[in-house]
């Protein structure tokens, strides 16, 4: 009998390897598919899908929760995008915390706490990044995805070189075609990031949305960092709102860039009658300083690197050794939300938004933003 | 569109490694390396990651 050469040999044995490792990581992979729960607080009277104001999204894992808070009182309405870049934990976790604690007095609240749900599925190539966070409630440890800045490619795939903002013919990077936040207002006929920004669009424009506000971060080397960002139209109310908060933190209020297309806070305020603002948080997971990146560092926002930076002047925020932590982003985010609900009685001319009672900034700092939401079911 | 010519070069790519992995003697390192790759591109090409 002929004798099968040894170079056969173990290249047989490197295909049934490679068969098993494409198992196992199919099942890893396929597994960040998987949403966690979100559970309805005693304010949400209805949960539709984004598909429901423009139906090219279903069946898309662009497709995602749209919660309504209506308070059964008529006034204004607001919409919190959380999410748009799921690896900025604050800004989804403040948009749960509404869902799961807020029940508003007056007018109508909307919160899409995975704006891009897409992203939740994959996590940005080459940051070591962890699929999952864990926060401490009263009634034990949730798990939240920690996902990518962009749509899955497996969604949208490939990328241009070039990526041209369909209204302005602004041009990109290539990989911010995959960006919610470069794709405003959208297209009904676009790629899937687009698709969805037509339907947020869509949803403002259909219930009249008074404010609309997306939830982000930053890392804390960036400029554009503990600021709110307000389109033209909503300078004042953002303005109004910073009197309020500065006596509990710092924070700054920046006009939207005209020549700066596809974000919320510019084309929003343009294409819709929204007020349009968006605010960022320093998220020291998200920098080019940090060391290892796990939950930890997601939650604490503590990093050793960060701290020695800061003493260089290389951070742009206060950073020291106690650090930023998740529930310190979360206050700022959710104190400036019920300021705007509370400021717009000012200036709007829609009637009132009254986000109920909800904690103070100090109180979110004490308690943990574990505290505010639902038990570990 | 555009997507299913990107998979047809990722699955072409893959049929030329595996058949050079089948044909290198004598070079274990080599055969190490194309099964690597190999994963990286059956991921993609069955739209798993
Ligand atoms: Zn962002």
């Amino acid at each position: 009998m002929k004798k099968i050469p040894k170079h056969i040999i173990t290249a047989s044995i490197l295909c049934v390897f490679v068969v098993a490792a494409v198992i196992y990581l199919a099942i890893v992979f396929r597994s960040a598919k998987q949403e966690e729960p979100i559970y309805a607080g005693p304010g949400v009277t209805e949960v539709r899908k984004l598909s429901y104001w423009f139906p090219g999204l279903a069946n898309t894992s662009g497709d995602t929760d749209v919660y309504i808070l209506d308070s059964g009182v008529p006034g204004a309405s607001m919409l919190v995008l959380g999410g748009t870049h799921p690896n900025e934990p604050s800004g989804f976790i403040s948009a749960v915390m509404l869902v799961e604690y807020c029940r508003p007095k007056a007018g109508t609240l909307y919160v899409i706490p995975r704006a891009n749900n897409s992203a939740f599925t994959c996590t940005d190539p080459q940051e070591a990044a962890p699929m999952k966070f864990y926060i401490d409630t009263d009634g034990g440890t949730r798990a939240f995805r920690f996902g990518s800045r962009a749509t899955n490619p497996i969604d949208q795939w490939p990328d241009s070189e070039v990526y041209v903002h369909a209204s302005s013919g602004q041009k990109l990077s290539g990989s911010e075609t995959r960006n919610l936040n470069r794709a405003y207002p959208g297209r009904e006929d676009g790629n899937l990031t687009e698709k969805i920004a037509y339907g947020i669009t869509t949803l403002i424009r259909n219930e009249d949305i008074e404010i609309t506000v997306d939830l982000h971060e930053a890392s804390p080397e960036y400029t554009t960092v503990n600021a709110i960002v307000a389109h033209e139209d909503a300078l004042e109310l953002a303005a109004l709102t910073l009197w309020e908060v500065e006596d509990s933190f710092q924070i700054s209020v920046e006009k939207s860039p005209t020549n700066l297309h596809g974000l919320t806070h510019r084309e929003l305020g343009d294409f819709t009658d929204t007020w349009a603002l968006l605010m960022e948080t320093a998220n020291p997971s998200q920098g080019r300083l940090h060391g290892r990146i796990d939950s930890d560092l997601v939650v604490s926002g503590k990093d050793k690197f960060y701290t020695r930076a800061a003493t260089y002047g290389a951070v742009t925020v206060p950073y020291t050794e106690s650090g930023i932590s998740l529930s310190e982003r979360c206050a700022r985010h959710i104190t400036c939300l019920v300021q705007f609900a509370q400021q717009y009685a000012f200036v709007g001319s829609e009637g009132d938004l009254d986000l109920g009672d909800m904690p103070t900034y100090r109180q979110i700092l004490e308690n943990g933003i574990g505290h505010y939401l639902a038990d570990a079911q | 569109m555009l997507k299913f010519v990107y998979l047809a070069i990722v699955a072409f790519v893959l049929v030329l490694i595996t058949v050079n992995m089948f044909r290198k003697k004598n070079n274990f390192f080599f055969q190490l390396d194309a099964a690597i790759v190999m994963v990286t591109l059956l991921l993609r090409l069955l739209l798993i990651k």
